[in-house]
This record gives C-alpha cells, sequence and structure tokens, in this order.
C-alpha cells in the first residue's frame, strides 16, 4: 500500500484483533494467529480510534504533535501484522464464554507412594508406604465421578497419585478401561514409572493410554536423591525405555529442586539421548512436602527470579475467551482426591470446593463460581495490565503464604504502572 | 526513537523446551500446568529490549 492510498483510506483493526488497556499501555491481541503486540502510552490513543474504525486524517486530529510520517509508519506496522484492515463491514470475533463447565479432571486414585521425593505435593505424612492406608473413594465411586465429569464436558483425565500403580490388584486397568469406554478423549497417567510390568504396558499400548512422568537427573545418584529410594532411577529408566519401545505417549517432566539444579540440561540432553520428545523442566509450588522450599530463602531467590522472562508464549483464541470469564486453571479444571474432595488444582490442597461424596460434582462447581471465576480482571495489579488475557498466572503461588485469593502474582515482574 | 509504537512480545521459549502449538496449550497437566510457557513479562516496555540477548526476533 502507498502512502498516498493510507492517506485516502479508512482503517479499523482486524476482526481478530483486540486492544487492552493497561494503566499506561495497552496491548493488541491477534487471536487468530496467538500473536501478542505491546502498544506504547503515546500509541494507545490512536488505537482506541482504530477500534471504532478511522481515516487518516481522524488519526492524525488524535495528537497534533504527531507528524503525518509518524502515524504512516504506525499504519503500515499494523497493516503488516495483519492487525487493521480497510474493510468496515468485517464481522468482529466473539468473545465467548466456555459451553462446558470442565475440560481436564485430575484423578488422584491414592496418596501411597513407594517412593519418597523430597518436593511430593501431597502431605508429607502420607507419601509413605502406610499399611493401613485406606481410601474413601472405592472404584464404584470412581466411576461415577468420571462420568459425571465427562457429562460436564470433560473429555481429558490424568490419573495421578501418589503412585496410581498402588491401588489396589488391577483397579487402576479397570478404571482406565472403563475411562476409556465413557469417551474421554485423552487418558494419562502420571507415574513414577517403577511398578510398570509387561501387562501393564499392553494395556497402555491397547488403549492407546498416555504416560507422563517426572526424571529429577541424568543419573541415579542425584534422582535417587530426589526420590529417597536407590535404585528408582535404574528401575524408571529401564520402564521409559519400555514405553518408548512400544511407542506409548511419553512426557517426562525435570522438576527443578535445588539439588538437580546444575544437572538440567544434562538431564536434558540424557532424555532426548533415549528418544524422549517431550520434555520439559517444571519447578516445585508451594504444597506438601515443597513448602520447606519455599520457606528457604535460597531457594526462592534463585528460583522466583528464573522465570522473569519478558515475553509470552504464543496462545489460543479459545485460551483469550476463556480467561476473559474463568481463571486460567481453575475455570474448567477440577482435581479430586481418593478422599473425594473436589479442589481447583492439583497443588492447591488447601482450597476444597466440596467433596464429591457428599455433593454431586455438577453442585461443586456451580457452588464455586468465585474461585472459578477469578478472572485476572479481579486480581490486583493483572487487572492493570494490558497483557492480563495472554499471561498465565499461578495462584497457588501467588497466594502463599497467606495471601489474598485476589493477590498480585509473585513471580511477575512487569509494573503496568510505570 | 518513534513515538508510536507497536512491539511484538509473543515468542517461543526454548529454554523451557516449549511448543505452542502443543505443550504451552494449558489443557492437560503436567500434573499442574505449564505456567512457565507464559510467563509473565520483565522488560520495561518503555525501552523495549526485551529478547533474551536484547534483540527482536522480527
Amino acid at each position: 500500500m502507498k502512502n498516498k492510498e493510507i492517506e485516502t483510506s479508512y482503517f479499523i483493526l482486524a476482526p481478530y484483533a483486540f486492544f487492552v488497556k493497561g494503566a499506561r499501555r495497552g496491548a493488541l491481541y491477534d487471536v487468530k494467529n496467538g500473536q501478542v503486540f505491546a502498544v506504547n502510552a503515546e500509541a494507545v490513543p490512536v488505537v482506541e480510534q482504530l477500534e471504532k474504525g478511522a481515516t487518516f486524517e481522524e488519526l492524525r486530529k488524535i495528537n497534533y504533535d504527531l507528524d503525518n510520517k509518524e502515524i504512516l509508519d504506525f499504519l503500515l506496522l499494523l497493516k503488516k501484522n495483519k492487525l487493521i484492515t480497510s474493510n468496515p463491514y468485517s464481522k468482529k470475533w466473539k468473545i465467548s464464554p466456555p459451553k462446558t463447565l470442565l475440560k481436564f479432571i485430575w484423578v488422584e486414585v491414592t496418596r501411597r507412594c513407594n517412593l519418597k521425593c523430597i518436593h511430593c505435593y501431597v502431605n508429607s505424612n502420607s507419601c509413605s508406604n502406610e499399611q493401613n492406608y485406606t481410601t474413601k473413594l472405592k472404584s464404584e465411586n470412581w466411576v461415577e465421578v468420571i462420568k459425571d465429569a465427562h457429562s460436564l464436558g470433560a473429555e481429558a483425565i490424568q490419573f495421578i497419585g501418589g503412585e496410581p500403580f498402588l491401588m489396589k490388584g488391577s483397579e487402576l486397568l479397570n478404571l482406565v478401561k472403563k475411562t476409556k469406554d465413557l469417551g474421554y478423549k485423552f487418558i494419562e497417567i502420571f507415574t513414577n514409572c517403577t511398578l510398570l510390568n509387561e501387562e501393564i504396558l499392553d494395556f497402555l499400548t491397547k488403549h492407546n493410554v498416555a504416560i507422563a512422568t517426572s526424571v529429577y537427573g541424568n543419573r541415579a545418584e542425584i534422582h535417587d536423591a530426589v526420590t529417597q529410594i536407590q535404585g528408582s532411577f535404574n528401575n524408571t529408566i529401564q520402564n521409559i525405555e519400555k514405553i518408548l519401545k512400544r511407542g506409548i505417549k511419553l512426557r517426562v517432566g525435570i522438576v527443578e529442586v535445588g539439588l538437580n539444579k546444575p544437572y538440567l540440561n544434562e538431564t536434558v540432553q540424557f532424555l532426548e539421548r533415549l528418544g524422549v520428545k517431550k520434555i520439559k523442566i517444571d519447578s516445585v509450588r508451594p504444597a506438601g512436602k515443597a513448602l520447606q522450599f519455599y520457606k528457604e530463602k535460597n531457594f526462592l531467590n534463585t528460583n522466583f527470579k528464573q522465570k522473569q522472562l519478558p515475553y509470552f508464549s504464543k496462545f489460543s483464541y479459545e485460551f483469550f475467551s476463556r480467561v476473559h470469564y474463568y481463571h486460567n486453571c481453575f475455570g474448567d479444571k477440577v482435581c479430586i482426591t481418593d478422599s473425594g474432595e473436589v479442589l481447583p488444582c492439583i497443588m492447591a490442597r488447601n482450597i476444597i470446593l466440596g467433596n464429591v461424596l457428599n455433593d454431586s460434582l455438577k453442585d461443586i462447581l456451580i457452588k464455586s463460581k468465585e474461585i472459578r471465576e477469578l478472572t485476572k480482571d479481579k486480581i490486583e495489579k493483572c487487572k492493570n495490565c494490558e497483557f492480563r488475557y495472554c499471561c498465565f498466572d499461578c495462584r497457588i503461588k501467588a497466594i502463599w503464604p497467606n495471601k489474598k485469593l485476589i493477590s498480585a502474582p509473585t513471580e511477575c515482574n512487569y509494573n503496568p504502572y510505570i | 526513537m518513534k513515538k508510536l509504537e507497536l512491539k511484538k512480545v509473543t515468542k517461543t521459549l526454548p529454554l523451557f523446551n516449549c511448543n505452542p502449538d502443543d505443550q504451552c496449550e494449558p489443557t492437560i497437566g503436567w500434573p499442574c500446568h505449564p505456567d512457565d510457557c507464559i510467563p509473565a513479562g520483565s522488560c520495561n516496555p518503555d525501552n523495549w529490549s526485551c529478547s533474551p540477548d536484547g534483540t527482536d526476533d522480527d
């Protein structure tokens, strides 16, 4: 487009482009391509005018300090990034609430575990392999809960523990089979991979069940120091090799727990050499045994600073729409524990929304509107930040220790006010 | 320096081995969600030296 044409044209934001104003600046969201663009304070009134539609002449009147070239260049930049159009009749994309109450559930089938990981998010006393351990939810309860969640929209499920394969007998596999029959599209078991055998691997292969696991180091002395069980590294790695050989879907998380920090890159490389495709470095949350890390100043200093990255990942139109109505996690996910408690996140051990032994899952979700609808428009600082619809908020970290549910995120360095 | 500025601030994060079309979609847990795929910004928007090496990737 030539300069002369621009001067005589009409412009409006593209139907998939949304402007969000912050305390001082703004952001333009391209929800079609999942991109976000920062807009400086001087450009805010110009973009606001473009939201309504404007000619070059009308834009010039906004600020006479701006020369023609400045406005022309800005329009060209918007045009280059496909953020504006000259079609006044283009139909704006809608920001609609999700159609279902749920998308994903964590099913915490047992708190028992054969490992003793130093950062376990479950209360430390429950992590031991207690002989007298009992679970309140029986297999028939689990089937009902999983069925209810599916009727509320959940299509993805993760079985987790403790160690889920410590469920009695073949209960877990029976439950997974029933889940599959219900029509769940994605089924994953989060396991430490120490208890797998040929029968289990056959089952996972046959029913297309995915596996997620954690590896803490590239050597036994690192991994076993975290799990506190000698031999766990060899066991896990041997089973990872079997999983890969069978082509079972696998994700591996490397949870950073301080002592393995120097070996993170080596661990990623080690896993890549094994053939693992999906690897992610994760951090601990202030829950269960991991609280000890949050109480240690040194750990806070290294880990909280680690993620002050000044940019955002691509986001989806669905994510952008959803976070206008719901919290990015609490809105469509819940965890159900083996005692029937419903938590808005598996790490939110102290936020109990209800119990499926007393109320239906649907009633529990309806009653927990305040938590589920905790959008960033209600959270301190976020509500005045222009990036509030592409940023990811972890409330569990934000509210620790003893902060309000709406406290500003602890890890965010961005200041929308200056 | 331009008075009217537009700066793309969406990038992939190789540090976390994130694939925006896959792992960063906060649909499935890790067990909890991959929040480090979508971190909050810490750059100073007035100087726009946002990327880790201080350069824009455009």
